[in-house]
C-alpha cells in the first residue's frame, strides 16, 4: 500500500496535464471574436456614419485570426495557440483604441500585426535548431551593433530628434525604431546553449556587445529603452554565469554611472524632475501622470465604453499612455488583466525553461518575458508616477510597427522553451 | 542545464516587484481615485473650468439650492437665497474652497470606485446632496446683515445641525460679476472666503467669557469679592481703558455691564500660564472639520506679554484672534453642559456617510462651570441687555465690540436660546460693524426669531 | 449605442477573464511529463544515470547535471545534448580527453545507441530510452489477431513464436534502429565491443503478448503498468481488470512482475503474486480475465 501514494500522484498530474494540454482553439477563437466585434461595434457605429472602413480592416484582422490559426493546424499541425491567442487578443485592444482615437493609423497597425504574426513563426521555426542558431549569433551581434550606431549616426545629422531623442529611423512614408529590432538581438546573441556556456571561457564579449547597445541608447537619449536593456543584460548575464557578486558590481558601478550622469548633466535629471510631484504641475510637466489618474478612475471597474473617454484627447494616448486609455474606456478590469497576463506569461517561461530542448531557449525566454515584463512596468508605474516617466510603450497594444514586429518577436522566444511548440520535434 | 533553470528565479524578483507596483497602484487608485476624479482637469465633468455634471443639492425643506439643467449649473431662483447660500454651497467652478460642491464634488459627480462615474456620465446627473442650512433663515440672516461684512451662524448646539450659515461679502454665482478677478479697488477682496469658517476675528468682549471661566475655577472667593472700577486700570506705564466708570460692583455685574478694568485685573490674577491653559482646554488653537471643511485656528498667545498686554488679553484684543465657529461652538459648550457638538451642513445619506455630529472633545468645560457661565450669561440678558430685545427667546449671550485699527470695531453677539426645545446657538459677527450691543444684537434677534418660526 | 456601452461592460471583462485563465492554465499546466531521454551506464560501479533533459552536462562539480565521483575526471568534463537530428557529445573548457567508441572526440561527435565513451579512466554505456510501450499498429494488430485465432489450437510455444515473428515483422520494418533498454541478466553488464560494421547489432526484445488479442508490447524503460485505466501502458479491456492491477519493473536482475495493489489478484503461471517475481521466457501472467505471456527474443538487425 505505501507504494500506491505516489503512484496515485502522478496519476493525478497525469490527468491535469492531458485536461490543460491544449485550450480548445474554437472556443478561444471565439471568445477572440466576441471580443473584438463587441470592442469595435461602438467604433463601427458610434459615428454619424457607419465606418466601413474600420468594419472592413475588422473583418480582415477576424479572418486572418481564424486562417492562421486554421493554416498552422493543418500544415504544421500545431496545436498549442495559447501565446497566439494572448498576442491575438492584446493586439485586438490596441487595434480597436486605435481605430477609435485615429481610425487613419488602424490600416497600418494591422499591417504590422500581420508582419509580427509572420516574424513570430519565421523565428520560431529558425531558432528549431539549435546548430543554426548558435552559427549566426556572432555576425547577428556585429550587425546589430552596426545597424544600431549606423542608426544614431544617421539621425544625429541626416533626421534630428523626435521628442527629444534620436531614435526614430524616419522614411518616406513611415518611420521605424532601431532599438526596437535590436532588442531581438541582444536576447538572441545574450543566449546559448549549455555546450557553448560551458566551452567559453567568460562574457567578456557579451558584456561588450551590451555595453555598445547600452552606450548608443544613451547617445540617442532613448533612456527608457536603455534601462530595458541594461535590465535585460543583468537578467542574461546572471542566467549564463549564475555569478551575483559581479551583477552586483555591475549594479553598483551604473548607479555610480547614472549619479555621475546626473551630477554633471543636470538637464537629465530636470526631466524627471516631476516624479512624485505631479499634482503640483498638473498643465506642465506632470500634465499626462495626472490625466492617467483622472481618467483611470473615471472609468471604474468596467469602464465608459470605447469612444466615452476623455484621455484620448491627451497627446500620446495611444501609445504611451494606452493603459490608462484602456482603464478609462475599458475598465480598471481588462487593463489589470492585460498587464497580469505577461506576468503569468514571463512565471510560464521560467515553468517551461526547466524542461526546454537547450539552455539557449531557456534563457531566451526567460529574458524576453523579463524584458517585456521591466517594459510594462516602466510603462504602467511611469505614467501612473509610481516611477519616472521614461516614455516607453505597452507591448502588443501601443501604437507602432516596430514595437508590435518586436513584441511578437520576444513571444518567439516565449514560445520556444516549450517542447510544445514543436510538435515534431518533441514526439520524435 | 540544471543550473541555468535554476537561476530563473531571478524572474521571480521582477514577477514579486510587478505585483508589489500593481498593488501600490490599485491601493492608491482605490484611496485617492475620489480626489483624482474630481480634478477640475477633469474634461468628462468639467467644460471650460466648470462642473457639468453633478447632483443637486438641497436645503432643509428640500428646496433646491443648485441643480444641473443641460449640462449647466442652475442655482436658486431667488437672488437673495443665491447670495446666502453661496459660501455653504460653493460656485461651480471650485473659487469657494469650503463650499460643499468643491468639499462633496466626487459625491455629487457620483463616484465610486466600481462604477466610477459611469452612472453619472450615462445619466447625466449624479448623486443628490441635502444640507442642514434652511435658505429662507439665510437669506433673512443676509438682509439682517445689513450689507455688512461678516457672518452668522447659528446651530442646534445639542444635534450639531448648522441652520444658518451666511458669510458676506457674497455675490451671486448665477451672475457671476465680471470685473470679480480682475478689479483692483477692493471691493470684492476676499469674497470667496467663508468667514464662519475661515476667517478669524478679534473677539473683543466676547472674550470676558473665556477670562470669566478663567476666573471661576481659580479663584475661590471670586463671587463674594467686591470689585473696583474707576474708568480705567493701570498697569505699569500703561492703562486699560474702560467704557465707563462702574464704581464698585460684583463680579456677575461687572460681565453684565463688560467692564474691561475688572476682567483686565482678573486676567492679571490668574496669570498667563493659567489663562492660557484655559484658552487651550476651550478648544481655541485646534482646528475642528465641519463637513470636511476645515475651521482656521483660532490664536491666542500671552507668552511674551506685559501685565498690560495680559489685561488687554483678558479683554478679548491684544494678539488675539478667534474663528467664528469656534465660537459657536464654546456657546454650543456651555448651553450644552459642556458638551460642545461639532456643527455639520451636510446631512448623512446612503452615499455620504460619516458625517454625523460627532462630540467636540477638543472643548473641555466641566458641567458645574458650563452651568456657572450660563447664569451669567442669562443675567447679562435679563439684568443687562434686556429681554425685551429677544422676545420670547430666553436668551443667553454676550456682546462684543471689538477695537480694530481700521475703522469701526467689529460687532459681536455669542449667545443662545435657554428656552425648552429650542436649543439654538448664534454667532455674529459683523466686521467693522459698530458696537456690538446696538448692531449685533438686533441682527441676532432677528434672525433667531425667523430660526422659531422656521425651525421652532 | 448606450445599450452596447451597457452589454461590453459587462461582457468584455468576462471575456477577458476566461480568455486569459484558460490560456494561462494551458501554458502553466499543460506541459509534457518529464521523461527519460536515455541513459549513461557507469560500466565500473554498474550505476545508471538517466538522461531526463535534453542538455547534460557531467562532471565532478556539483554544478553538473550528472555528477561523476571521479578524480580522473574534471570538474566540468562533456555536454550531452539532444539535437533535432540526433545525440551530440561535447567537449568543454576542461579539454579533459572524451573517447567514443575508443576515438577521440575533438569538439563534439554524434553518438548513438549503445556507444560506449571513455571520461577520464572511466568507461560509459550510453543509452537511447523511448517511450516505454512501443504500441503496435492497428492494421498489425489485425493481422495479430488472425495469427493468434488460427494457433489457438496450438500449444503456447508455437503461438508465441507466432506472434514474435509478427512482432518481428513490424519493428523490423517501423523501427529498424529501436532498440530495448537494458541488457537483462544478473548484474554483470556484458560490455560490446565497439562498433566495426555500423548497422548490424545484436538485439535482444522483451515482449508482453496478449493470448486473446495477439497484441504485441516491447517492454522498455523501467516500468509498464498494466490495467483498465486509460493511462495505463498496457491497456486490457477484459472483466475484472483492476484499473493498475500490475506492475512489470525493470531490476538489475532482470523485467519483474508485481502487484499494485489494486484488491484483485494478478497469478504468475497460476499463482498469486505477492512479491515482486523475475520473469522468464514463456511465463504466463494472469491479469483478471485476460491472459498474457512474457518472451524473450534476440535477433541481428542490420
Amino acid at each position: 500500500m505505501q507504494q500506491q501514494n505516489p503512484r496515485k500522484n502522478v496519476s493525478r498530474g497525469d490527468k491535469v496535464r492531458r485536461k490543460y494540454k491544449y485550450v480548445d482553439r474554437s472556443f478561444i477563437l471565439f471568445l477572440l471574436t466576441s471580443f473584438q466585434v463587441i470592442s469595435f461595434t461602438p467604433v463601427i457605429f458610434g459615428g454619424d456614419a457607419i465606418n466601413y472602413k474600420v468594419a472592413m480592416l475588422l473583418l480582415v484582422y477576424l479572418v486572418f485570426e481564424w486562417a492562421y490559426v486554421g493554416f498552422m493546424r493543418m500544415v504544421p499541425k500545431k496545436v498549442n495557440f495559447e501565446l497566439e491567442f494572448i498576442a491575438f487578443f492584446l493586439s485586438g485592444i490596441g487595434l480597436c483604441l486605435q481605430a477609435s482615437v485615429a481610425p487613419s493609423g488602424m490600416l497600418k497597425q494591422l499591417i504590422t500585426v500581420i508582419a509580427g504574426v509572420l516574424v513570430y513563426d519565421v523565428l520560431l521555426w529558425f531558432i528549431m535548431d539549435v546548430k543554426r542558431v548558435m552559427a549566426v549569433r556572432i555576425p547577428l551581434a556585429v550587425f546589430a551593433l552596426v545597424f544600431l550606431a549606423g542608426s544614431f549616426v544617421y539621425i544625429r545629422y541626416a533626421v534630428g530628434a523626435i521628442n527629444g531623442a534620436y531614435n526614430w529611423l524616419a522614411f518616406k512614408g513611415f518611420s521605424i525604431q532601431p532599438s526596437e529590432f535590436v532588442k531581438i538581438a541582444f536576447i538572441f546573441v545574450g543566449a546559448a546553449s549549455l555546450d557553448k556556456l560551458l566551452t567559453a571561457k567568460n562574457i567578456y564579449m557579451y558584456i561588450v556587445f551590451a555595453m555598445g547597445c547600452i552606450g548608443v541608447l544613451f547617445l540617442m537619449k532613448d533612456f527608457g529603452t536603455a534601462l530595458i536593456f541594461f535590465f535585460t543584460f543583468i537578467v542574461i548575464s546572471f542566467m549564463r554565469s549564475g555569478d551575483l557578486r559581479s551583477i552586483i558590481f555591475i549594479c553598483a558601478a551604473a548607479l555610480i554611472g547614472a549619479v555621475l550622469i546626473i551630477y554633471f548633466r543636470p538637464h537629465v535629471a530636470a526631466r524627471f524632475a516631476a516624479y512624485r510631484h505631479v499634482w503640483e504641475d498638473i498643465y506642465g510637466a506632470g500634465y499626462q501622470q495626472t490625466r492617467v489618474l483622472i481618467y483611470s478612475v473615471s472609468g471604474g471597474l468596467f469602464g465608459l465604453g470605447v469612444g466615452n473617454g476623455a484621455l484620448r484627447n491627451v497627446y500620446a494616448s495611444t501609445t504611451d499612455l494606452i493603459f490608462g486609455l484602456i482603464c478609462e474606456e475599458m475598465g480598471i478590469v481588462i487593463a489589470f488583466a492585460v498587464v497580469l497576463a505577461f506576468a503569468f506569461i514571463a512565471i510560464y517561461a521560467v515553468i517551461s525553461s526547466k524542461s526546454a530542448p537547450s539552455t539557449f531557449y531557456s534563457i531566451a525566454a526567460c529574458s524576453a518575458s523579463a524584458m517585456l515584463l521591466f517594459q510594462i512596468c516602466l510603462n504602467i508605474f511611469g505614467i501612473t508616477d509610481l516611477l519616472p516617466l521614461t516614455g516607453v510603450t505597452l507591448p502588443f497594444v501601443s501604437q507602432g510597427g516596430s514595437s508590435m514586429i518586436c513584441s511578437w518577436a520576444l513571444f518567439a522566444f516565449i514560445k520556444s522553451a516549450d517542447v510544445r511548440a514543436y510538435p515534431k520535434l518533441y514526439k520524435s | 542545464m540544471r543550473n541555468t533553470t535554476k537561476r530563473t528565479y531571478i524572474i521571480i524578483f521582477l514577477i514579486v516587484a510587478f505585483f508589489a507596483g500593481l498593488g501600490i497602484m490599485l491601493y492608491s487608485f482605490i484611496s485617492d481615485g475620489d480626489t483624482w476624479v474630481a480634478n477640475r482637469a477633469n474634461a468628462l465633468i468639467y467644460k471650460g473650468g466648470e462642473l457639468t455634471v453633478a447632483g443637486t443639492i438641497y436645503d432643509s425643506d428640500g428646496e433646491i439650492l443648485v441643480s444641473t439643467e443641460k449640462g449647466k449649473r442652475v442655482y436658486n431662483s431667488n437672488y437673495n437665497k443665491r447670495l446666502s447660500t453661496l459660501h455653504v454651497v460653493g460656485d461651480s467652478a471650485g473659487y469657494i474652497a469650503t463650499g460643499v460642491q468643491t468639499l462633496y464634488r466626487s459625491n455629487l459627480i457620483g463616484y465610486n470606485f466600481v462604477d466610477g462615474i459611469y452612472g453619472t456620465l450615462s445619466s447625466d446627473e449624479g448623486v443628490d446632496i441635502k444640507l442642514t442650512i434652511d435658505a429662507d433663515v439665510c437669506a433673512e440672516a443676509y438682509a439682517a446683515m445689513n450689507g455688512n461684512k461678516g457672518t452668522v451662524i447659528v446651530y442646534n448646539y445639542e444635534t450639531g445641525e448648522v441652520v444658518c450659515m451666511v458669510s458676506a461679502p457674497t455675490y451671486d454665482p448665477q451672475n457671476k460679476p465680471k470685473d470679480i478677478d480682475t478689479n483692483t479697488t477692493g471691493k470684492y477682496n476676499g469674497i470667496y472666503m467663508n468667514r464662519a469658517i475661515s476667517g478669524v476675528f478679534t473677539p473683543g468682549s466676547t472674550f470676558k467669557v473665556v477670562t470669566a471661566i478663567c476666573a471661576i475655577e481659580n479663584i475661590p472667593d471670586l463671587y463674594s469679592r467686591t470689585f473696583k472700577c474707576t474708568g480705567k486700570k493701570t498697569f505699569g506705564k500703561g492703562d486699560v481703558i474702560c467704557n465707563g466708570v462702574h464704581g464698585s460692583l460684583s463680579f456677575e455685574r461687572a460681565l453684565n455691564v463688560s467692564c474691561n478694568s475688572v476682567f483686565s485685573e482678573l486676567a492679571n490674577e490668574v496669570g498667563k500660564e493659567k489663562l492660557t491653559e484655559t484658552v487651550r482646554a476651550l478648544g481655541f488653537g485646534k482646528n475642528v472639520t465641519i463637513s470636511k471643511a476645515k475651521t482656521v485656528r483660532s490664536t491666542f498667545d500671552v507668552s511674551d506679554s506685559t501685565k498690560l498686554d495680559l489685561g488687554w488679553a483678558g479683554i478679548g484684543q491684544y494678539t488675539t484672534l478667534v474663528n467664528p465657529s469656534q465660537m459657536l461652538m464654546f456657546m454650543g459648550a456651555i448651553a450644552n453642559g459642556g458638551k460642545a457638538m461639532t456643527p455639520y451642513i451636510v446631512e448623512e445619506s446612503s452615499e455620504i456617510v460619516d458625517v454625523k455630529s460627532k462630540v467636540n472633545t477638543n472643548i473641555k468645560l466641566g458641567e458645574e462651570t458650563a452651568k456657572k457661565i450660563k447664569k451669567l450669561l442669562r443675567s447679562n440678558v435679563k439684568n443687562y441687555y434686556s429681554d425685551n430685545k429677544f422676545p420670547g427667546l430666553e436668551m443667553c449671550g454676550k456682546t462684543g465690540s471689538a477695537e480694530v485699527s481700521n475703522g469701526k470695531s467689529h460687532a459681536w453677539f455669542v449667545g443662545f436660546s435657554n428656552k425648552a426645545g429650542f436649543p439654538y446657538a448664534i454667532v455674529v459677527c459683523l466686521e467693522n460693524g459698530g458696537l456690538g450691543y446696538t448692531h449685533a444684537i438686533p441682527v441676532a434677534n432677528r434672525v433667531m426669531q425667523k430660526v422659531l418660526k422656521e425651525v421652532g | 449605442m448606450e445599450f452596447i456601452t451597457d452589454i461590453s461592460r459587462i461582457v468584455l471583462p468576462l471575456i477577458t477573464v476566461i480568455l486569459l485563465v484558460k490560456c494561462i492554465l494551458a501554458l502553466w499546466l499543460g506541459h509534457p511529463k518529464e521523461k527519460i531521454y536515455g541513459y549513461i551506464t557507469d560500466m565500473h560501479s554498474g550505476e545508471r544515470h538517466p538522461l531526463n533533459m535534453w542538455e547534460t552536462s557531467i562532471g565532478r562539480g556539483s554544478s553538473c547535471d550528472i555528477v561523476l565521483d571521479y578524480n580522473s575526471i574534471p570538474r566540468v568534463q562533456a555536454v550531452i545534448s539532444r539535437r533535432i537530428d540526433g545525440w551530440y557529445i561535447f567537449e568543454t573548457l576542461s579539454k579533459a580527453p572524451i573517447k567514443v567508441n575508443g576515438t577521440s572526440v575533438s569538439k563534439k561527435q554524434t553518438i548513438e545507441n549503445g556507444d560506449i565513451i571513455t571520461m577520464g579512466k572511466v568507461r560509459f554505456r550510453f543509452e537511447i530510452a523511448d517511450d516505454p510501450v512501443q504500441r503496435v499498429g492497428k492494421q498489425k494488430k489485425k493481422a495479430a489477431n488472425k495469427t493468434a485465432e488460427a494457433s489457438s489450437k496450438q500449444n503456447r510455444q508455437a503461438s508465441s513464436q507466432q506472434t514474435a515473428a509478427a512482432q518481428r515483422a513490424n519493428t523490423q520494418t517501423r523501427q529498424s534502429t529501436r532498440t530495448a533498454a537494458a541488457s537483462n541478466k544478473a548484474g554483470s553488464y556484458t560490455v560490446e565491443t565497439p562498433r566495426v560494421q555500423k548497422n548490424v547489432r545484436r538485439v535482444t526484445q522483451h515482449c508482453i503478448v496478449n493470448k486473446d488479442t495477439g497484441e504485441i508490447f516491447i517492454l522498455c524503460g523501467n516500468e509498464v503498468r498494466i490495467g483498465s485505466a486509460r493511462r495505463s501502458d498496457i491497456k486490457l479491456k477484459g472483466q475484472n481488470v483492476g484499473k493498475t492491477q500490475a506492475m512489470i519493473v525493470l531490476y538489475e536482475d532482470g523485467w519483474a512482475v508485481e502487484d499494485a495493489g489494486s484488491g484483485r489478484p494478478t497469478l504468475l503461471n497460476g499463482r498469486k503474486v505477492t512479491a515482486p517475481q523475475l520473469l522468464f521466457d514463456g511465463d504466463i501472467i494472469a491479469v483478471g480475465d485476460e491472459r498474457l505471456y512474457y518472451r524473450v527474443k534476440t535477433k541481428t538487425v542490420s
